[in-house]
């Protein structure tokens, strides 16, 4: 009742917003910010995320105009879907936006498991950085490549045991699209977290994994690990040998990270935000912060992180279709 | 291996000494504050270390986790409210010392046999972190589950006589654990649409709700104008030398228990002071005295979790696995300064390494030294009236639960937790039953499945190595022991 006359009040506002957007469009930005942002991020005080945040603020702030400052509110859980919602129920006036990855905006409301249907919900500032996730096999494994583990994968239906960290997430998704494409059948083990995929690997419990490059590089250099295809489209420069899904002729996913805020936010407060942002991805300070932490910065403007977010949508939809988890 | 530290000096510098001194203050105070706990005072400090050296920033870290894990012992034993999960088993017999005999005394315990704990988890860490790294490795998912069975039957030796009633919580305990997103389907359970209960009973609400929330309705319906201990005489901290030679057996289990579970990720601190508890009950002269207030008891719990919190650094430093949310947070702090546990880090970072090893023992040593400072001024808490101490708790109660996850949701649901279990504890029914059965419920679960789905359904990969052999054969004796101790009883009792 509560959320069904928030959501109304909210709609009407948005609509309100618009109809005085249209006539003059510009404006809104003007004086902005008067008072403090709210900055949701899906990550506990402390998480991986969480610092990433917490490091790139200050420069955000740094590059506002009005003497900005930034308020973090750390809504943890449900695949981030608890703080993309706090985003989706906040007013759209510029003081709050949202950090999220892609599964909470392309893989969770096809689950039917959030309040909002879609990306299309929100108002896409920018895209901040991308991440590579590997195939990754232990020391002394038989295989070389991908196409030997498939070969063999293809010879044994159902014996090659690969660990992923979750169940329809930005891992479990693209090595259920490699199934199908390269018709093999795999024994998926679900894991609670990359961690855990790293012991069970290690200890020889299965005979591939898919983790997360920056975890990755201690063992690859000590050659206790070895990565072997980068199941995400972007390269990191430490791995730039190893080749990519889309080297081999498969569908990469993509995994990238970026400020969302409420569908309705006026135009050139989005802009603002995103001339921020981009200013403080190129401060060589911030730069050196995030290369340290294995970050691959990548800056998209709207128009780009929504093109990118459109295409992750159609190919995660079709994945889950085939599966027949969606119909 | 070279045991000697390149230069000491790089230790002993003021830096460091007052990040450890920092981080211990810290560390114990949101310890004893329920609900707030190690993850949050770590997660707190973290940003500090960005502005310090490596060294002295992770040292602070550490000094915090190292802290946090006695001061949870603290209200544990002063108002039988756990600060910690993995002070929950100190409950049993911390709590009644404090208020049948004397606060100070059981503190004083507490503060001892974690101390040796903390310093035996430290020189496990710095002669055999790299064999005993390897050696984990060996507890795959079949083992994990077994290990967990193990942990379920240590139930059975802690509650009191009642069978029904400590099955009944058992099974509530599990249940609770089942809450949330199936890991390995996917598929909702008991959430009720709420996308707070997706990843489950959040454990500082639940933690929480069963002991704090439920005492305080407990002391509300004993009348408010009391307060647990009159005089100042039981206030007195010493131990006599006899009391100390007491709790060596108990120390010295619990130190190799806590170490030895410490460097299993994911099993950790919260399992580990239950296993330790039920060994150090079963293998005492004088079993009775358990669960009303025995040094012993004390001693086993309290050793062991300063022990794991040394065990879950092996896994971490030499592969790269962090086995508990503080030490991914611990984790941040090394990432962030470009720094990556794992494999080579002994060589790569040797000077870093050998600091963190020297320096751990010297959290251990902060521990105590602020822990014999301050133990006189908390064990006062239990002299202040009730119709106070009840507000402060309940604000500090609502504080913590919300600092966790920004939800207001899991202060209701703390509410309705309190409310039950404060029904259940007036019939009597065994609240650490519960507990155990819920920190282990997704251990057995998810390894039981797992283990199978690794197979392909077939049960002999319970069989499959000689650890998980040996794990059934101690299952096996540990139902056989107690089923043929049952007979016997019957025997002498009816003949």
């Amino acid at each position: 009742m509560f959320t069904f006359l928030k959501k109304t009040a909210t709609t009407s506002l948005a609509v309100a917003a618009m109809v005085l957007a249209t006539a003059p469009s510009m404006g809104a930005a003007e004086g902005y910010p008067e008072k403090p942002i709210t900055w949701i991020v899906p990550d506990g005080a402390g998480g991986g995320l969480d610092t990433i945040v917490r490091t790139i603020y200050p420069y955000v702030e740094k590059n506002l105009p009005n003497d900005a400052t930034f308020v973090l509110k750390n809504l943890p859980g449900a695949t981030q879907t608890i703080a993309v919602s706090a985003v989706y129920n906040a007013e759209p006036d510029g003081y709050t936006i949202g950090q999220a990855s892609v599964a909470p905006l392309t893989i969770m409301p096809h689950l039917g498991k959030t309040s909002y249907s879609g990306y299309e919900d929100f108002e896409l500032i920018s895209n901040v950085f991308d991440a590579a996730h590997y195939i990754v096999l232990p020391e002394g494994s038989p295989f070389a490549n991908l196409e030997e583990l498939l070969a063999h994968a293809k010879e044994n239906p159902g014996k090659v045991r690969v660990g992923v960290d979750g169940v329809f997430n930005v891992q479990h998704l693209p090595l259920l699209n490699l199934e199908l494409s390269a018709e093999v059948d795999l024994n998926e083990i679900t894991y609670k977290s990359s961690a855990e995929t790293k012991k069970a690997l290690l200890g020889g419990e299965i005979e591939a994994g898919i983790m997360p490059s920056h975890i990755i590089i201690s063992e690859y250099e000590a050659g206790t690990l070895k990565p072997i295809v980068d199941v995400m489209e972007v390269k990191p420069d430490y791995f730039a040998d190893i080749p990519s899904l889309k080297d081999l002729g498969y569908t990469p996913s993509q995994l990238f990270v970026g400020v969302i805020a409420p569908k309705g936010t006026p135009s050139d407060i989005q802009a603002t935000l995103a001339g921020a942002i981009k200013a403080a991805l190129e401060e060589p300070e911030l730069i050196e912060a995030l290369a340290k932490r294995k970050i691959m910065i990548n800056y998209n403007d709207s128009e780009t992180y929504l093109g990118r977010m459109k295409e992750l949508d159609v190919v995660n939809k079709g994945i889950l279709v085939d599966l027949g988890v969606l119909k | 291996m070279d045991l000697f530290f390149n230069d000491l000096a790089n230790l002993f510098n003021l830096t460091n000494i007052l990040c450890i001194l920092l981080g211990t203050v810290v560390g114990m105070v949101f310890g004893a504050l329920p609900g707030l706990g190690t993850v949050i005072a770590v997660a707190l400090l973290l940003p500090v270390t960005f502005t310090l050296p490596p060294l002295a920033g992770i040292l602070m870290l550490l000094a915090t986790y190292q802290a946090g894990e006695y001061g949870g012992s603290i209200s544990a034993i002063l108002l039988g409210v756990p600060g910690t999960p993995q002070a929950a088993a100190t409950v049993i017999d911390g709590h009644p010392m404090a208020v049948n005999e004397s606060p100070g005394k059981a503190l004083s315990f507490s503060l001892l046999s974690s101390s040796i704990g903390g310093i035996f988890g430290g020189l496990v860490l710095i002669f055999i972190s790299i064999p005993l790294a390897k050696f984990a490795l060996n507890f795959g998912s079949p083992e994990y589950f077994l290990l967990g069975v193990i942990g379920l039957m240590a139930v059975g030796l802690l509650s009191g006589t009642d069978k029904v009633k400590s099955s009944i919580s058992v099974l509530l305990g599990l249940m609770a654990g089942t809450v949330g997103v199936d890991t390995l389907t996917g598929v909702n359970r008991a959430t009720f649409n709420q996308p707070e209960l997706m990843d489950g009973i959040n454990l500082v609400a639940f933690l929480v709700g069963m002991f704090a929330i439920s005492e305080l309705f407990l002391m509300i319906s004993k009348g408010l104008n009391t307060s647990y201990s009159g005089d100042g005489r039981s206030l007195k901290t010493g131990l006599s030398a006899k009391e100390v030679k007491g709790i060596a057996k108990p120390t010295l289990i619990g130190s190799l228990i806590g170490a030895g579970t410490g460097i299993l990720p994911g099993i950790g601190g919260g399992a580990s002071c239950w296993f330790a508890y039920a060994v150090v009950s079963k293998t005492s002269k004088t079993p009775e005295a358990f669960g009303k207030g025995c040094a012993e008891g004390i001693a086993a719990p309290e050793s062991s979790n300063n022990a794991s919190a040394g065990g879950a650094l092996v896994p971490f430093l030499a592969l790269g696995i962090p086995g508990s949310a503080a030490i991914a947070i611990i984790m941040g702090a090394f990432i962030m300064h470009g720094i990556q546990p794992g494999p080579n880090v002994f060589t790569a970072e040797r000077d870093l390494v050998y600091g963190i090893f020297y320096g751990f023992i010297l959290t251990t040593v902060a521990m105590y030294l602020v822990g014999r400072l301050l133990t006189p001024a908390f064990s006062r808490v239990l002299v202040v009236p009730n119709s106070f101490l009840v507000a402060i708790v309940f604000v500090l109660c609502l504080i913590g639960i919300y600092a966790s996850k920004s939800a207001f949701f899991d202060l209701w649901l703390a509410l309705g937790i309190g409310v039950v279990f404060y029904i259940l504890k007036r019939l009597n029914y065994s609240v650490s039953s519960v507990i155990i059965a819920y920190v282990l419920a997704p251990i057995i679960e998810e390894n039981f499945r797992r283990s199978l789905t690794l197979s392909n359904g077939d049960y002999g990969v319970f069989f499959s190595s000689i650890y998980s052999i040996a794990l059934v054969l101690m299952i096996v004796a540990a139902l056989g022991g107690s089923i043929f101790a049952d007979i016997k009883k019957r025997r002498t009792t009816t003949g």
